[in-house]
């Protein structure tokens, strides 16, 4: 054993500096000034979020498919909604995936059914989350008669299914890749509204909400500075999931012939072949892969959900 | 004699809860003069809290009802001013600390951003210019690198370091008055002292008044230079800090300082008041506190008393101070503390004159 270091280290200068200064000395600046990174609220939750390899994986994929919806014109091999073979041929070189019963590329067909899929479930979300959010800071901030009154109107909306209800609106005013956006977006709002009412009303009660209205903030900028930044994250989740319903919900639609109309591809109208037994059982080629496609798209999007929730989620470190 | 800014008077406060009427705060009445700290003293539930959130106007809309009372704040009745107006009072004139420095600063905004708003609001200047002045309010609650804290997010402080971010940001609009409700409550006691030093520190600076809201005696003591006592909404005795800890009148005081830790305590066991606070939903006929009081008369179960006058500027609400009551004989630690109150005031002999159980306490 080296005896040498058995000696007091005098000159020990943290030590110095602790008798010497700030501990004797109550003016002396307070001590504890973190010395980390600063980093926004994006960026921790972007850190978080890339250590989950199966959502970070999922996003890729997902931004993969928004890719080939944005490129379809490029990548697409032949016009999806022309005749380009020989009908419901099995896949061949030329046509990778085959042809439908009147001759379309299959795989054409999959590639522009992506953009039908990405739009309504991106489109409706933003339509409902849009109006969700607005009813639900102003139920949950403000209260009272505001809040009885969109609380009984989201009962009312929640009460009855919601499939049957776009079902026969979309029918009524005509199918399309608009009209079901569209009223996929008003008809999706409550759940996101009561979402967003429960966490301003957790938010509300925290002291730094009471100190915005003590510094003499008025109702608007606490709502949208104060408390939308801080209830967003469940938002932001919630909506995640959103699309990948959305775009189930329409397929189902497409799938029953009330969603887009063909000779538009979409990922739910290419399923509408399988209702004939014969497709089902000896044309594969034909239903595969839009059940794929579906596959794929909403379980990246729920992965990535649960990734975000868990980036998120928890304490804000 | 100071100038009085802020003047409660007679508040009643009852809330609607779904158990019925909840009497929270029934005729407390006070004066804050300029420049001055006033503690307001209470266990929980005393309406301590209640009381000041009143002058700021932030208890919960609904279910809360001013019953009665006015707060004179420069002539103007706050309780009757429009929310409009209030808003341009809350912040710059009228500044609130809370309890939790924890939960009290909004965790998506940087602390500098949180106070740079503030004084844009309030004051009217350029983000760029609020901006040096949020990194000048940092460094002056004595925050080392002012120029990068002000860019940190609330996460990356700690608690005692939260609290003083909360004063920069209290104090970003000069205003005339700080109310405090019990701002090193969360904060362990070294910390606890340097927030209390601070905050006596830019009280003298600004030439602000603060209203000081804690459960913690030891504090009061530090900072106070006048004390109000509450119990179960009422103020039971109030005086300067002097008056009331060195010759405090009513018996509840007498509980509360008894039970007060001291270096000198011999007794493995602390003094602690018997019996709980009354249940605020249907209050006892008399006293308060006459269910608890070891020195209650017959009186304090029948009437409530009114406030007998100590000296100019110490009163208490207790029966005993009147002039036909019985004596009786304080606690120990009460007598001990007469006596150091008594060799303060040797010159002045109008202790004497106004009190009764002074002279048991001689003996």
């Amino acid at each position: 054993m080296n005896t040498d270091k058995l000696v007091l280290v005098s000159n020990n200068s943290a030590f110095n500096e602790v008798t010497a200064g700030s501990f004797c000395d109550e003016h002396e600046k307070a001590r504890d000034v973190p010395e980390e990174k600063i980093e926004s609220w994006a960026s921790i939750t972007w850190r978080r979020f890339r250590r989950n390899k199966v959502a970070f994986g999922s996003l890729l994929l997902f931004a993969g498919i928004i890719l080939i919806a944005i490129l379809a014109p490029v990548i697409a091999p032949f016009n999806p909604n022309q005749t380009v073979g020989d009908f419901a041929a099995a896949p061949t070189a030329t046509h990778l995936l085959g042809t439908d019963d009147v001759g379309r590329d299959v795989l054409s067909r999959l590639i522009y059914g992506s953009r039908v899929s990405l739009i309504v479930g991106v489109g409706s979300v933003f339509i409902y989350a849009a109006i969700g959010i607005a009813l639900g800071l102003l139920s949950g901030y403000f209260g009272g008669m505001a809040d009885s009154v969109i609380m009984r109107i989201t009962e009312v909306f929640m009460a009855y299914p919601h499939f049957m209800v776009i079902m026969v609106i979309v029918s009524l005013i005509g199918p399309n890749m608009m009209t079901v956006m569209l009223v996929m977006g008003f008809m999706g709002w409550p759940p996101i509204c009561r979402l967003v009412r429960g966490e301003v009303l957790k938010v509300k009660s925290m002291d730094y909400v009471s100190s915005a209205i003590v510094t003499g903030y008025s109702p608007y900028t606490i709502v949208f500075k104060h408390i939308l930044p801080n209830v967003l994250s469940p938002i932001l989740v919630n909506a995640t999931f959103g699309i990948a319903s959305a775009i189930l919900m329409e397929a189902s639609l497409s799938f029953l012939g009330m969603g887009v109309q063909p000779p538009t591809a979409s990922w739910g109208n290419m399923l509408t072949s399988a209702q004939s037994l014969t497709t089902l059982s000896a044309e594969p080629w034909r239903w595969i892969p839009p059940g794929i496609a579906i596959l794929i798209a909403v379980l990246t999007i729920n992965f990535f959900g649960d990734g975000l929730n868990e980036a998120v989620g928890g304490d804000s470190k | 004699m100071k100038e009085t800014i802020l003047s409660v008077k007679d508040l009643t406060i009852s809330f609607q809860t779904l158990d019925g009427k909840v009497c929270a705060v029934q005729g407390v009445t006070f004066d804050l003069k300029k420049g001055e700290t006033l503690a307001i003293v209470g266990e929980s539930g005393s309406g301590k809290s209640v009381s000041v959130k009143a002058i700021n106007r932030v208890l919960p809309q609904g279910n809360t009802l001013y019953e009665k009372g006015e707060i004179l704040y420069n002539g103007c009745n706050l309780l009757e001013l429009p929310e409009k107006e209030m808003q341009k009072i809350r912040g710059k004139k009228i500044a609130m600390i809370f309890q939790d420095p924890m939960t009290s600063l909004n965790p998506t905004m940087t602390v500098g951003k949180q106070i740079a708003e503030s004084i844009v609001k309030h004051q009217k200047l350029s983000e760029t210019e609020a901006m040096k002045e949020a990194v000048n309010l940092i460094d002056l609650v004595g925050i080392r690198n002012p120029e990068e804290s002000s860019k940190n997010y609330p996460h990356q402080f700690s608690g005692g370091m939260r609290q003083r971010v909360m004063i920069a940001l209290s104090l970003a609009c000069k205003p005339e008055i700080l109310i405090a409700d019990e701002p090193t409550t969360a904060l362990d006691v070294t910390i606890q002292a340097q927030i209390l030093d601070l905050i006596d520190e830019l009280k003298e600076k600004l030439n602000m008044s603060v209203i000081f809201i804690t459960h913690d005696l030891g504090v009061v003591a530090h900072v106070a230079d006048r004390v109000a006592v509450m119990y179960a909404g009422r103020i039971i005795e109030v005086g300067t800090a002097e008056e009331v800890f060195y010759y405090p009148q009513h018996p509840y005081t007498w509980g509360l300082i008894c039970s007060m830790p001291s270096l000198d305590t011999e007794d493995e066991n602390l003094y602690s008041i018997p019996g709980a606070p009354p249940n605020l939903l249907n209050m006892p006929k008399g006293d308060a506190f006459a269910q608890r009081n070891a020195y209650a008369l017959q009186i304090d179960f029948e009437e409530k008393p009114p406030f007998f006058k100590v000296s100019d500027s110490h009163y208490a609400a207790t029966w005993l101070l009147h002039p036909d009551a019985p004596k009786v004989i304080p606690p120990e630690e009460i007598l001990r503390r007469y006596k150091t109150f008594k060799s303060f005031n040797k010159k002045e002999k109008e202790v004497d004159v106004y009190d009764a159980s002074i002279a048991c306490a001689g003996e």
